[in-house]
C-alpha cells in the first residue's frame, strides 16, 4: 500500500499529443478513476505509471519514492489489461499461481500460494473453475481470472485498464458491484481507467476527467456531477446527455429563443446585458409540474411533447419549448401523447450556466459560470485548470 | 403485377404505409453432413401500416434471418410474407418494395455520399435523383457530407448514410438491422430520437432488429421478443415490461436486470393473490391467483420495483417482506444500486434506490413490492404463472 503521485507527465507520439502535464495525487488506499473518451490519454497515463511508456517529461512517485529509471518489474504495481492476457495453455489455477512464482515480491510456499489463490477465487466466485483452461471459460469468467491474476499478488498499486469493457451491460453491472466490494476489502491504492461514467461514479473515491491528453477536472463523484467545470465534463456524465441551450441576457434575465426558459441571474454570475451563454439542465432534473402554481425556486416551462419513449420504469420525453428542444426523463408509467402540451418544473439550483462557445463552432466546449442560484462553494473543491 | 408500386408513382408523395404480415414463417438451413438447423420456427406477426416494430433477442434467436427473409435475401422454407395485399415472398428483392439498412454499412467505397445515395435511384431511372438526395440530406442534416467518401466518414456518419440510403426510395416498408449499433452512447440516443421522429413524419411501416432492449423499449410501438426461432412475446413496450409472458422475456428485457430467485408458494390467504416464501425467513405478496400451495416457483422482481425500508422487518406489521444486508452500495447520482444479501438465497438481490438515499455496507434493510410487480414463473418451463 502506498500513495501514488504523478507530476507533469507528458508524452507525445510524433506530433500527436498523448498526455500533457498530467499531475495527480492519489492517497493511500484510494480508488481513483480516470474517465475519458477513447484517445484521451487514459491508457498512456496508466502505462506511464507502470513504466511501460517512457514519458518525455514528468515524474511518477510511489510511496514517496521516485520511479524514474525504475524498471516496470521493480515498481511493485500490478496491472490488468483490457484484453485478458491469460496463458492459453495453463489452467486457471496455473494462471493464478504464475504471478506468485515470479519471485519479485518474495517467495511463496506452495501452501501460501494455495491460500492466496483460494482467497481471491472465492471472492471472485471462480473457485469452481480452477481446473479449466481459458478457452473453456465465458468472457465474464475470463475477466474474473484476469482480475484474479492482478489481485493474487500483493502490490503497492493496482492499475486497471477498462477491465469490464468486454462484458455485456448486465454482466458489467454485476462485476462492477463485485469490484467495489473487492476495492473496499483490499484497500490497495488503485488507478482505474474507463470510458463508462457509471463505472466512474460507482467505483471512484475521486474521478479525473481527461480530454485530449489534459486533465479537465479532478474531484469526488458529487463534485464532478453537481459542479462540472465545463460542458465537456457535463456531457461526459449522464445518459441522456445534459441539455445545453443557447441564451442571451436581456433585462436581467437569461432567455432562450422564444423566451421558453427564463433564468434569473443570480448574484455571482458575471454576465452583462446582451451577453450570450448556455443553459445546462440534466434530463432527470426536469420534473412534470404537479400544481397550477409555479413552485418557488423553480423554472416553469411550457412545452409540447414531440416524443414519449418508455425506458423501463421511466419515460423519456423529447419536448419542444418555443423552438428549443429539451429531453426530460421522468419516473412513472404515464406515456404522453405526441403533440400534448405539458408544463415542466426545473429546480433553479440544478440549472447550470455555461459560457457561450468561443469561435464559430456552436458545439465547442465552454466553461461553467455557475448555477442559477447562489452556490455554496465548498473550500475543498477539487477543480484544476 | 396487380398494383403499381408506390415508389414509381411519384417521388414527391410520401409512400403510403402498408401492413406487413408473416404467416407460419419457417427457415431451415440444411447443410450436408449436419443436422438441419431451424433458425425460424413458424412465426406469425401482423404489423399495422405505419407501425414501428422491434424484433428483439440475443444473437442467434432468428431475428436477422426473419428480416432477411422479408427483404428477400433469404429464401423462405415455409410460410408466407404479405405486404399490403401482395404476397411477396417469391418476388425478387427489388420488386418487394422495401427499403433495407444493414448493420454493416455496405456503402460503395469509391463513390461519394451523394453517389451512394443516388445509386439505387439511378439504377431505377428515377428522374430528379439529385433533387431527392438534396432534400433528404437537408432533412437529415448531412448536406456537408455529400461530397465525402465513405473512408473519410466516422462510423456514426457512415451509419447515417446507410440509414439515408434505406430512406431515399421512400419505401412503404422499411427494414433496419441494428441501425444504431456502431454509434457511441450519446450519438445513439440522438440518432434514435431522429429516427423515430422521421418514422413518425413519413409514416413508414418499420421493422428494426436489435439486441438492445432499451432501444426496443424506447423506439417501438410494439416489440416481438424472440428466442430460439420463436416469438416469446409480442406486445407494446408497456406490456412486455410490466407483464412478461415468461422467464426469458422478464430476464432479457429491463436494466438493471430483474432479480430471479427460487420461492415456494405459501398461504393463499385470499382471492386477490398468494404469498410466496423467499429465502429462509422472508415472504412476498404476489397478485398471481392460480399457483398451488407448496409449489416451487421462480420469483421475479425488478430492482426498480423494490420498496426499501431501512432496518429490520417490523414483526407486528403483517405485510409480507424480505430482510437483507447491504453488501455493496453504488451511488450513481441519478439513482443508487444496492446489492443485498438475503438469508437463504444463493444469488444476491439488486435493488434500485432513490437518488437522495445513501446506504452503507452491512446496513439492514427490508424489501417489499407491489403484488402486481411480483412475477411467478414455472420452475420447469419458465412460463408465467398468473
Amino acid at each position: 500500500m502506498a500513495t501514488l503521485e504523478t507530476r507533469g507527465l507528458t508524452k507525445s507520439y510524433g506530433k500527436t499529443r498523448g498526455i500533457e502535464d498530467v499531475t495527480l495525487e492519489i492517497g493511500d488506499g484510494e480508488f481513483f478513476v480516470i474517465l475519458g473518451p477513447s484517445g484521451a490519454g487514459k491508457t498512456t497515463t496508466l502505462k506511464s505509471v507502470a513504466g511501460l511508456v517512457d514519458v518525455d517529461s514528468g515524474e511518477v512517485t510511489i510511496g514517496g519514492v521516485s520511479m524514474n529509471g525504475v524498471e516496470p518489474y521493480h515498481r511493485n504495481v500490478a496491472m490488468a489489461f483490457e484484453s485478458y492476457a491469460l496463458y492459453p495453455q495453463k489452467t486457471v489455477s496455473q494462471n493464478l499461481a504464475s504471478p506468485l512464482r515470479s519471485g519479485r515480491t518474495g517467495r511463496y510456499s506452495e501452501e501460501d500460494q494455495q491460500r492466496r489463490i483460494e482467497l481471491v477465487t472465492t471472492t471472485l466466485g471462480i473457485n469452481h473453475l480452477l481446473k479449466r483452461f481459458p478457452r473453456e471459460l465465458s468472457n465474464g469468467q475470463r475477466q474474473r481470472v484476469a482480475l484474479g491474476r492482478v489481485l493474487v499478488r500483493p502490490a503497492d498499486v493496482y492499475l486497471l485498464d477498462e477491465p469490464l469493457s468486454h462484458l455485456d451491460a448486465k454482466l458489467r453491472a454485476a462485476m462492477r458491484a463485485e469490484l467495489k466490494q473487492l476495492g473496499e476489502m483490499s484497500s490497495t491504492t488503485s488507478l482505474y481507467v474507463t470510458h463508462d461514467y457509471q463505472e466512474a461514479l460507482a467505483l471512484g473515491d475521486r474521478i479525473a476527467v481527461l480530454r485530449e491528453g489534459r486533465l479537465v477536472q479532478v474531484g469526488t463523484p458529487e463534485e464532478i456531477w453537481h459542479r462540472p467545470v465545463d460542458t465537456f465534463v457535463a456531457k461526459a456524465l449522464g445518459q441522456p446527455e445534459i441539455n445545453l441551450v443557447d441564451a442571451v441576457v436581456d433585462r436581467g434575465v437569461l432567455r432562450t429563443q422564444g423566451d421558453a426558459l427564463q433564468v434569473p441571474l443570480a448574484g455571482d454570475l458575471e454576465l452583462a446585458p446582451d451577453d450570450h451563454a448556455r443553459i445546462g439542465v440534466r434530463p432527470r432534473d426536469i420534473e412534470l409540474s404537479r400544481g397550477a402554481e409555479p413552485l418557488e425556486d423553480h423554472l416553469r416551462v411550457r412545452a409540447t411533447v414531440r416524443l414519449s419513449e418508455r425506458l423501463g420504469r421511466e419515460i423519456e420525453l423529447t419536448v419542444d419549448a418555443g423552438g428549443v428542444s429539451l429531453v426530460a426523463v421522468t419516473p412513472g408509467a404515464h406515456v404522453f401523447d405526441e403533440g400534448q402540451s405539458v408544463e415542466l418544473d426545473i429546480p433553479l439550483d440544478h440549472v447550470h450556466v455555461f459560457a457561450a462557445p468561443a469561435g464559430d463552432d456552436p458545439d465547442a466546449d465552454s466553461a461553467r459560470l455557475g448555477a442559477a442560484t447562489v452556490e455554496q462553494v465548498s473550500a475543498t473543491s477539487g477543480r484544476q485548470q | 403485377m396487380s398494383t403499381t408500386t408506390t415508389t414509381r408513382r411519384g417521388h414527391e408523395a410520401t409512400a403510403e404505409a402498408q401492413s406487413l404480415t408473416l404467416r407460419r414463417l419457417f427457415k431451415t438451413y440444411v447443410a450436408r453432413g449436419r443436422e438441419p438447423f431451424e433458425a425460424v420456427k413458424g412465426i406469425d406477426l401482423h404489423i399495422e401500416p405505419g407501425e414501428l416494430v422491434a424484433l428483439l433477442g440475443p444473437s442467434g434467436c432468428g431475428k436477422t434471418t426473419t428480416l432477411r427473409m422479408i427483404a428477400g435475401l433469404e429464401t423462405v422454407t415455409d410460410g408466407e410474407i404479405i405486404i399490403g395485399d401482395r404476397t411477396v415472398h417469391e418476388l425478387p428483392p427489388g420488386r418487394r418494395n422495401v427499403g433495407v439498412g444493414f448493420e454493416s454499412y455496405a456503402l460503395y467505397p469509391p463513390l461519394n455520399v451523394r453517389e451512394n445515395l443516388a445509386y439505387g435511384l439511378r439504377a431505377r431511372k428515377v428522374r430528379d435523383a439529385n433533387k431527392r438526395v438534396d432534400a433528404l440530406a437537408e432533412r437529415l442534416d448531412m448536406t456537408d457530407m455529400l461530397s465525402m467518401r465513405p473512408a473519410n466518414l466516422s462510423s456514426g456518419q457512415k451509419q447515417r448514410v446507410a440509414l439515408a440510403r434505406a430512406l431515399i426510395r421512400n419505401p412503404p416498408v422499411l427494414l433496419l438491422d441494428e441501425p444504431l449499433s456502431h454509434l457511441d452512447a450519446a450519438q445513439r440516443q440522438r440518432v434514435r430520437r431522429e429516427l423515430k421522429l422521421l418514422q413518425r413524419e413519413f409514416g413508414y411501416t418499420t421493422i428494426i432488429v436489435t439486441h438492445d432492449q432499451l432501444e426496443a423499449l424506447s423506439l417501438a410501438d410494439r416489440m416481438a421478443v424472440m428466442d430460439a426461432g420463436v416469438i416469446q412475446q409480442f406486445g407494446t413496450p408497456d406490456e412486455v415490461f410490466d407483464d412478461p409472458a415468461n422467464q426469458f422475456v422478464a430476464d432479457f428485457v429491463g436494466e438493471p436486470k430483474i432479480n430471479l430467485f427460487e420461492g415456494v408458494v405459501g398461504d393463499r390467504s385470499s382471492d386477490d393473490g398468494a404469498i410466496v416464501k423467499v429465502g429462509s425467513a422472508g415472504s412476498l405478496r404476489t397478485a398471481a391467483r392460480t399457483p398451488e400451495v407448496g409449489r416451487p416457483v421462480v420469483v421475479g422482481l425488478r430492482p426498480q420495483d423494490c420498496v426499501v425500508e431501512r432496518g429490520e422487518h417490523d414483526a407486528s406489521n403483517a405485510a409480507p417482506a424480505v430482510e437483507g444486508l447491504v453488501r455493496v452500495f453504488e451511488h450513481l447520482l441519478e439513482f443508487g444500486l444496492a446489492t443485498v444479501q438475503v438469508e437463504g438465497l444463493d444469488e444476491s438481490f439488486v435493488v434500485q434506490t432513490a437518488e437522495d438515499v445513501v446506504y452503507d455496507r452491512d446496513d439492514r434493510i427490508t424489501l417489499s413490492a407491489d403484488p402486481e410487480r411480483v412475477y411467478l414463473f414455472d420452475a420447469e418451463s419458465g412460463e408465467r404463472i398468473r
